[in-house]
């Protein structure tokens, strides 16, 4: 899997309801030292969503994830200590 | 400022059942050279045990306006139902016809030491590998082999165990 982000920033956005995407599904296995693909299936993620069954739904709530801004705010303390430290250098 | 911005949804596990979200993301123009067209990203979420049920609560930092595509796997004993849904606005459209995906040789009572092999990220295809037991990904360990002067792969797995992989490709 390719990590998400380059040098702390994030190389895409989510893809939406405009964007034609295909998810491929397979299993795989250890054959000798390798790693091998075993039967492999495909579906349209839009077709799919559009189904003229429609669709189940659930409610989201406005709110992020409380532990990211705690992981953030500790950045950003540690940050403002940091630079606290420096203008104390140079003064 | 994120807690404002993002959303959260909540979906209840019943008793054997393990599922895990990915948002699949649209890698910019200026990493397609690189980098695949589509990537997919692992939810963060917390969780409730509610008696022989876990209720999941799914965070999304980055709500769109054309909406947030999603892959939904949920993990069984021997299997693994694969569906689709998508962010908008204040709701969570999941698909009514999922996919089933059946392993046969998931419990394997041959052999059960874990071994290394050869397993070498493609950074053009986004392939997500996961134990079904653990629903943990498959990191491969890198190096370089001075012999093909390039970047390889090594990952332990159980030999005889089929894990489950996917990717996201457009047309």
């Amino acid at each position: 899997m390719v990590n998400d982000t380059v040098k702390g920033k994030k190389i895409g956005k989510s893809a939406g309801k405009n964007n034609r995407t295909f998810l491929n599904m397979m299993a795989v296995q250890q054959e000798g030292k390798e790693l091998t693909e075993k039967g492999t299936h495909t579906r349209d993620v839009m077709e799919l969503l559009n189904q003229p069954e429609g669709y189940l739904s659930i409610k989201a709530y406005v709110g992020g994830n409380p532990n990211k801004a705690k992981q953030e705010e500790k950045v950003n303390n540690v940050k403002a200590k940091e630079k606290e430290r420096e203008e104390d250098i140079t003064h | 400022m994120d807690m404002l911005q993002g959303k959260h949804f909540s979906i209840t596990d019943p008793k054997g059942v393990n599922t895990v979200i990915y948002q699949i993301n649209k890698t910019e123009k200026e990493f397609l050279k690189e980098y695949p067209k589509y990537t997919v990203e692992r939810l963060d979420f917390i969780e409730e045990i509610r008696g022989e049920t876990t209720r999941k609560t799914f965070y999304i930092d980055e709500p769109q306006q054309e909406g947030n595509q999603l892959a939904i796997l949920s993990f069984g004993k021997d299997n693994v139902i694969i569906n689709v849904g998508m962010l908008i606005d204040d709701e969570v459209r999941i698909s009514k016809k999922p996919t089933p995906f059946k392993f046969n040789t998931l419990y394997s009572e041959e052999e059960k030491e874990f071994k290394e092999i050869n397993y070498t990220p493609n950074m053009r295809r986004d392939i997500c590998v996961i134990d079904p037991e653990t629903t943990e990904e498959l990191k491969p360990r890198l190096y370089f082999d001075e012999k093909d002067n390039k970047v390889k792969g090594k990952c332990k797995l159980k030999p005889y165990k089929s894990y489950f992989a996917f990717e996201v490709r457009g047309d």
